[in-house]
């Protein structure tokens, strides 16, 4: 295998990780090339950004990868693709290789004092690659938006090497049917994303986090719905129970709202807030504040088992209990998007979480848990596939018909509470 | 560019049994009231449909659709018909499946800030009905008195708020749709949060082509404390546009950042729409904050600085809400008052970079001098997005030839800017020829996959979006002219 890529990936870009081939192209055509021959060959793909980090060279093949299930036979990364391509200050966007990282974008952008307003799980280390190709968003979603209402621009190579520049560097652009929206979230079901043109943001003339601490998880929900109620531009809204990273003191259960906007507008938010909830226990400015943010990002990434759950919000106070007698690690909850996210402990007791799938799914709402060959929840195993399953899988196979990317679609949907092909 | 089809014929069977699904008054073949439908909002195409059919609700949408797959009939469907690209004309003779019975608000749950509506709904009314909850669904479209939110998810429809809010995608979180086989299909929804891969966004902005939508969720936002605005009046475009990048680089975020030309003042001071801009002016720049009362004040007299500095020889504020109306004016009622300087207008659309708007304005200027053309600009200058106005009179054919090839050329510059051929009019009927300017061959082959997945006998709004063959080989260049930038 490493002698056919050979002609096509230089050799400081091959490599190999507990066996399993490594190819790091740089180019858009490396990346062509190296699909068309596996799509030839038959060997089964999976694109990695930053990846999981290491404990153990059996750890470096993702058992759970971006929309993989099982080994891969050869491993497509995007570490040597590190060039911002573009920056324009002027016109807010930026276009980057996948494998810049978050961490490495801001510092780009903080010169300008902008920013690009993203902090999904992992935190600073985690490609901007990767980040399109999971679409997870943290906290700030609230008010930017997920990595959908970012991204203007995406080059992807499919499963057939076709290389397809999507979308552009504007902001407002419908050219078309909506690709760069299929392809943000698809988990590499699609191909591998080579290049991404983000909408960045002007940083505001004030950033602040307020945090309360509250003795259990349901006087907190109770603060932060109150809270929340008040209608108040929020950047960040978001529970916490559990350890959490420095700077994030305490151990209880913490409300923790983040604001971004000129200094009156922020401090007459304050004082709104603390009407309802008293004066917060810690405030954090600047960029103190970022840091929270950081912390929340760093403490849901990683290789831990997670799971993620969804529910209307005006059913989120029924899941309580149950959380309350899950043994998790650390728990997160965006309080006006009604999204929980939660990390186990390592090696600690998964039997819980097959009643909270349920439950959750029960009300109507999705579950799913990654990290772990474990399956939570029985309630959509066995049920036919359904019309959008349906068309999920005609959609990856107009952009892998070969199979090079053997996504989780292929052999059963991971969306939340759909059913299983 | 004018043309005018032989209207088929929808056949009395066909119509017996649509008319046994949606009841006698949901089914029209009167050649006399098929007349409103053979255009949209951009006029300078008509198709006469075969005959018209007002399904009331998901269920009676999939018979018909069922019903038209028997027949091997293609359909269209049409909200309000505002559209400003022919998104929704019945190329061909297609049956057209219009919503305007569908308009209700099927549930408004402020306590989870959703709505779920049905796609005639008007888009002002759904914001009608949240204002008392303290709620408003964020995009605005020019046309929001008007316009269908069937046809703002088809067009993934913007409007001066989206610079700060975002487009209409960034608010729908779940639909029904109903494929051309009849096939009821739900994707997303709030209570599942967002799904992978994301159906949702990528139907919204299909422009008709994948199905119809038949209900529709969208996120509500809270309604901001307070608002406040400004008007800038410029001696030059240029001078607007500066204003316009100092205030972004400023770290403020505005709402709204409007400009609109002196071709556009001049013709809305001598209409009945005159909102007291001065005639003489270059342009004029609307500026809106909204968010918490506290800050607003200062992000205003910020911008008004910014405003200043880029050489504004005036700066309004308003301090009330009929003040704030007023400054507005001279924007919303742009599009009436030009009808008194042509009997037609063609609204272009193009995005363009920021940073490149005053290079562009300059050449679109050369382009309509060339081509002895009238051509006003009013445009949402903060992102970037213009719409150059082309007046003209469509019974002279050789100016409509010019116009033509003007839209080209426009369509050039705005490319070769880096820019886009739609930002939120869509592609239509009337941009198809342009889509191999921004994508390549590989990227519509991709695009019609796609599409085939959705509707794999192309029935559904046959002949939008993907161009041709002769399409796909066209070259559209522009005419350099003096002062011009090079790529």
């Amino acid at each position: 295998m490493l002698d056919r890529l050979s002609g096509i990936v230089a050799g400081s870009g091959l490599s190999t990780v507990a066996g399993v081939p490594v190819a790091a192209p740089r180019t858009d055509s490396e990346v062509s090339g190296v699909m068309r021959v596996a799509s030839e060959e038959g060997w089964k793909v999976c694109p990695q950004g930053a990846g999981l980090a290491p404990a153990s060279p059996e750890e470096q093949v993702p058992r759970e990868g971006p929309g993989l299930s099982g080994i891969p036979d050869l491993i497509v990364s995007s570490v040597a693709m590190q060039e911002v391509v573009d920056y324009e200050p002027a016109d807010l966007n930026a276009t980057v290789r996948a494998g810049v990282t978050l961490g490495g974008i801001q510092s780009s952008l903080r010169a300008e004092e902008q920013w690009l307003a993203l902090d999904p799980p992992g935190g600073d280390a985690v490609t901007l690659g990767g980040v399109v190709s999971t679409g997870l968003s943290g906290p700030l979603q609230l008010q930017y938006g997920r990595p959908r209402d970012q991204v203007l621009g995406v080059t992807l190579v499919d499963g057939q090497g076709r290389v397809l520049s999507l979308g552009g560097r504007v902001v407002k652009n419908v050219a078309g049917f909506d690709l760069v929206r299929l392809v943000t979230g698809s988990r590499g079901a699609f191909g591998m994303i080579t290049e991404v043109t983000f909408r960045v943001h002007p940083k505001l003339e004030e950033d602040r986090t307020l945090q309360w601490n509250r003795t259990d998880l349901g006087a907190a929900w109770d603060l932060g719905r109150a809270l929340g109620a008040l209608q108040v531009p929020l950047s960040a809204a978001e529970l916490l129970s559990g350890e959490w990273p420095e700077p994030l003191d305490g151990d209880g259960a913490r409300v923790v709202l983040r604001i971004t906007a000129s200094q009156r507008a922020v401090q007459r938010t304050v004082d709104l807030l603390s009407e309802i909830g008293g004066p917060p226990a810690r405030s954090y400015v600047g960029e103190e504040s970022e840091a929270v943010s950081r912390a929340i990002a760093k403490g849901l990434g990683g290789r831990r088992v997670t799971f993620r759950l969804h529910a209307l919000l005006s059913r989120g106070r029924s899941l309580i209990p149950m959380l309350n007698d899950t043994p998790f690690e650390r728990l997160a909850l965006h309080l006006l998007t009604g999204t929980f996210r939660g990390t186990m402990r390592d090696g600690g007791d998964l039997g819980s979480l097959p009643d909270l799938a349920d439950h959750v799914r029960g009300l109507g709402g999705g579950f799913e848990v990654t990290g772990t060959e474990h399956r939570a929840g029985s309630g959509t195993e066995a049920t036919p596939p359904s019309a959008k399953g349906r068309l999920v899988g005609e959609l990856v196979r107009a952009f892998d018909p070969s199979g090079v990317l053997p996504g989780t679609w292929r052999t059963g949907c991971s969306m939340p509470g759909s059913p299983q092909e | 560019m004018l043309s005018v089809h032989a209207p088929p014929q929808l056949g009395a069977p066909l119509a017996r049994r649509l008319r046994s699904i949606v009841g006698d008054e949901g089914v029209i073949v009167d050649p006399d009231r098929l007349l409103v439908y053979e255009s949209d909002g951009l006029t300078q195409y008509r198709y006469p449909p075969s005959g018209v059919v007002l399904p009331r609700n998901t269920e009676e949408v999939s018979a018909v659709l069922r019903i038209l797959e028997a027949e091997g009939r293609d359909f269209v469907a049409r909200g309000s018909g505002t559209g400003l690209s022919g998104g929704a004309l019945p190329v061909g003779g297609s049956v057209i499946v219009g919503t305007a019975r569908m308009n209700r608000i099927l549930e408004l749950d402020a306590p989870n800030r959703r709505a779920r509506v049905q796609p005639g709904l008007i888009n002002a009314h759904l914001t009608q009905a949240t204002l008392p909850h303290g709620l408003i669904y964020a995009p605005d479209p020019s046309s929001q008195s008007a316009c269908s939110m069937g046809g703002n998810i088809a067009e993934n429809s913007g409007g001066p708020h989206c610079l700060k809010y975002g487009v209409t995608t960034r608010y729908v979180t779940g639909l029904t749709v109903v494929l051309a086989s009849g096939e009821i299909v739900t994707l997303g929804g709030a209570e599942r949060d967002h799904e992978w891969p994301d159906l949702v966004g990528l139907f919204v902005g299909s422009e008709g082509c994948f199905g119809i939508a038949t209900e529709i969720e969208v996120a509500l936002i809270p309604r901001p404390e307070g608002v406040r605005t400004l008007l800038g009046i410029f001696e030059s475009i240029e001078d607007a546009g500066r204003a316009v990048s100092d205030i972004m680089a400023s770290g403020l975020w505005p709402a709204a950042l409007e400009i609109v030309d002196a071709e556009t003042i001049r013709a809305v001071e001598a209409s009945i729409f005159a909102a007291g801009y001065p005639e003489d002016a270059g342009a004029a720049l609307v500026v809106e904050f909204d968010g918490v009362d506290a800050g607003l004040d200062e992000d205003l007299r910020k911008a008004g600085a910014c405003c200043e500095a880029s050489g504004a020889r005036e700066v309004r504020m308003a301090t009330s809400e009929n003040e704030r109306a007023a400054l507005w004016a001279g924007r919303k009622k742009a599009f009436g008052a030009m009808g008194r300087l042509a009997p037609d207008l063609l609204v272009q659309d193009a995005t363009v970079p920021r940073s490149r708007l005053p290079e562009v304005l300059r050449e679109i200027g050369e382009i309509g001098k060339r081509y002895n053309l009238l051509v006003a600009n009013v445009f949402h200058a903060g992102d970037g997005n213009l719409h150059p106005n082309l007046l003209f009179d469509r019974r002279d054919p050789e100016e409509v030839e010019r116009v033509e090839a003007a839209s080209n050329e426009i369509m050039a510059v705005c490319i070769r800017a880096g820019g886009t051929i739609t930002g939120e009019h869509g592609v239509g009927l009337d941009k198809r020829r342009y889509m191999s300017l921004v994508c390549s061959s590989e990227v519509i082959d991709a695009m019609r996959r796609v599409k085939h997945v959705f509707d794999p006998s192309g029935r559904c709004n046959r002949g939008k979006v993907l161009p041709d063959a002769t399409e796909m080989n066209q070259n559209i260049t522009v005419h350099h002219s003096a002062g011009s930038s090079a790529p």
